[in-house]
């Protein structure tokens, strides 16, 4: 065998009190921990809201009709009187609806974009729904079920996780709205929209996690919702579905660029939810950063009093010819096996702790997020960043005080001057 | 001559500064036992520290195998002293936490011996000032005449040229001390090990060839005893009975 001896050094130094070298490790393990729970557990929290806010309650991406931005009157005054002349005002009486015409070739169009996966029709509008005298403002959403649960995944909510066949008298409720009626599966309500007033039996009660669809939201089929609000065979919208939610904003451009419709991605929709993301991360990545110099201030103490305390041993090995290089070796060697087995402890007591909230979630408001309790699931890229920074601040302090221990001159240390 | 030593000055700074060796002319050949004797405060710690590169002379030149030891880069000087050189200090100058035959070993490893190797001869040698039984012992573990065999051990597991002992014997009871130089005068008569001893205690200088005094940073008298390797018969050493 032909070990180096810094090795071999490095190895009897660490194994010489092993209680010091174990509370090393450990203290790194425990900045490991942190560092790779603190961003864990808030991005697996984010991941969750974006879950349900996206996969579960909208489409990755809708295709609206092209809104007017003036009306042709406004357009005409202008142009007569010129700009400054003219003030412009949206009348918020005025039913301002369109509706997407066109929308089968619009629909094969866009399933032929690269990234999209699938495509949805469905109407959406504004109705009231009563029982007895409660009345409740209500969003209708008229849906083939099969088709809209291939591009936004509603069947979670429903019992059995099946969205169930809607026929042409047949609602679908939030709990919070069958609540407020007092109603249950099988009973009927009574639907109003401008045009028609019609009985409807509730076919099932979904729990979105939502507190505004729980209450003011029922899904029909999509052909009662047109006869309801009199659309003949238009539609709203059309939902689409993206390959991952990453490539929405690509492929929300791709479909701008291929029909003359409003088109918007979940990020538009999610703006204030993504901004507070940003902000948590930036919060999160300071905690980590914050954590590891800590740590590292820490460690470099820790391996200076090594230093200090084996400043005669460290002479002496300058003596007999160990060279600067060595000792620095030493130090690093030393550093290293304690990153290895910091890091082995505190990557398996976070996989303990994730393992646990598995078990155990936690439970936050499903008022406030959406979600009524959430468990950390390991984030590969928060274990490879807490890693890295343990590795850096361990070669660090090693180096630092590597530094001081070549400085050491060792006829001062040996002779005691 | 293996060691030419020239005009060599030490001062130092501080307080009050100190003019502590003054012109020092010495030269050792091959084989000879020097014993450096000489009060407490002479400055004999101070030349053995510049001879052995761990510590820079004020001025003149110190030559080992005709080189100019306080002229090598870092570097160069490191391999040098592992190479050429070994000590023994008053104090035990032993890694705590290494076995007997580790800290033997150690230069040997430095040197980047095969660790077998190296583990070998650390062997011979220990076997040879007597500590056959204690390989696997720690310093702690040891009397002080034990470690001090140690040391001597390490300082000659890689066959130094030149042998410094400052005071090896100090802190030892009179028994122990005698075997230690006994063990020395065999080191010089038998392997032909080159020998720079510094004592305090005259009566162990008999075993030196040669005994040079020294008084106030200067040598006063410099007188041989025995002709260089007197004795020629190379046999394996007889381990000491200390
Ligand atoms: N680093 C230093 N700074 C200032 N003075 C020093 C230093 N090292 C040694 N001296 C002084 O140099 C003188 C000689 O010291 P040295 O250790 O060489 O003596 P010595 O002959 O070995 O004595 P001893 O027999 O007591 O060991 C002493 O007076 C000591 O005070
Ligand atoms: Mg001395």
């Amino acid at each position: 065998m032909r070990l180096p001896y810094e090795l071999h050094l490095a190895y009897r130094n660490l194994t010489r009190h092993p209680g010091h070298t174990a509370a090393m490790m450990g203290g790194l393990g425990l900045a490991v921990l942190v560092m790779v729970y603190i961003p864990s557990t808030m991005s697996s929290f984010y991941d969750d809201l974006i879950d349900r806010a996206v996969e579960q309650n909208s489409a990755h991406v809708t295709i609206w009709p092209m809104e007017k931005t003036r009306g042709q009157m406004d357009n005409a005054l202008r142009s007569r009187y010129g700009r400054s002349a003219v003030l412009s005002f949206t009348d918020r009486t005025f039913p301002r609806h369109r509706n997407l015409t066109g929308r089968q070739a619009l629909a094969a169009r866009a399933a032929e974009t690269p990234g999209v996966v699938a495509v949805a029709s469905f109407v959406k509008e504004d109705a009231t729904i009563s029982r007895g005298n409660v009345n409740l403002g209500t969003v209708i959403e008229g849906i083939k079920p099969e088709q809209y649960s291939r591009v936004v995944n509603i069947a979670v909510h429903f019992p059995q996780n099946r969205v169930p066949k809607l026929g042409p008298s047949d609602i679908a409720i939030g709990f919070r709205m069958a609540e407020k009626l007092g109603i249950h599966t099988g009973e009927h309500v009574h639907v109003a929209t401008p045009k028609t007033h019609r009985l409807m039996r509730v076919k099932a009660i979904f729990r979105s996690g939502y507190y505004d669809k729980d209450m003011h939201h029922g899904f029909v089929s999509l052909r009662t919702a047109q006869r309801m609000f009199g659309m003949g065979n238009e539609v709203s919208a059309l939902a689409v579905r993206c390959r991952n939610l990453e490539e929405a904003g690509t492929v929300s451009s791709a479909l701008e660029g291929r029909m003359h419709n409003k088109v918007r991605n979940w990020m538009d929709d999610n703006a204030s939810l993504l901004a507070e993301i940003a902000t948590v991360n930036r919060v999160t990545t300071f905690i980590d950063v914050l954590v590891a110099l800590v740590a590292s201030v820490g460690m470099a103490n820790v391996f200076s009093m090594f230093v200090l305390n084996r400043q005669k041993e460290l002479a002496i090995l300058r003596a007999v010819g160990a060279s600067r290089a060595s000792l620095k070796m030493i130090l690093l060697i030393e550093a290293m096996f304690i990153w290895v087995v910091g890091t082995i402890i505190g990557c398996t007591l976070v996989l303990g702790v994730m393992a646990y909230e598995q078990k155990h979630p936690y439970t936050v408001s499903e008022e406030t997020y959406g979600i009524g309790s959430y468990a950390t699931h390991p984030v590969p890229e928060a274990f490879l960043v807490a890693c890295t920074l343990a590795a850096v601040m361990m070669v660090a302090s090693a180096l630092w005080s590597g530094r001081r221990a070549a400085k050491l001159n060792p006829a001062e240390v040996i002779f005691g001057r | 001559m293996l060691l030419k030593v020239e005009n060599l000055d030490k001062h130092f700074g501080g307080a009050v500064p100190l003019h502590i060796l003054r012109d020092i002319n010495l030269e050792l050949a091959e084989r000879e036992f020097l014993a450096l004797v000489g009060p407490s405060g002479a400055g004999k710690t101070t030349l053995l520290n510049i001879i052995s590169t761990l510590d820079a002379p004020t001025g003149g030149r110190v030559l080992i195998k005709d080189v100019d030891v306080h002229h090598l880069g870092q570097h160069a000087l490191n391999r040098f002293r592992n190479r050429h050189l070994g000590f023994v200090f008053q104090d035990d100058l032993l890694l705590p936490h290494l076995t007997a035959m580790e800290n033997v070993a150690l230069p040997a490893r430095i040197s980047r011996r095969p660790t077998r190797q190296a583990s070998r001869r650390a062997e011979e040698l220990l076997e040879q000032v007597g500590l056959a039984d204690r390989l696997k012992h720690r310093p702690g573990e040891l009397s002080g005449g034990q470690r001090q065999r140690v040391n001597l051990a390490r300082a000659l597991v890689n066959e130094p040229a030149l042998l410094l002992a400052d005071e090896p014997t100090a802190r030892l009871d009179q028994e122990t001390s005698r075997g230690i130089v006994q063990l020395l005068g065999e080191l010089n008569e038998q392997l032909g090990v080159t020998i720079l001893m510094v004592t305090h205690e005259r009566e162990l200088t008999d075993r030196a060839g040669r005994v040079v005094e020294f008084l106030d940073g200067r040598i006063i008298s410099d007188r041989r005893t025995k002709p260089v390797g007197s004795a020629s018969n190379r046999k394996a050493l007889q381990p000491a009975n200390m």
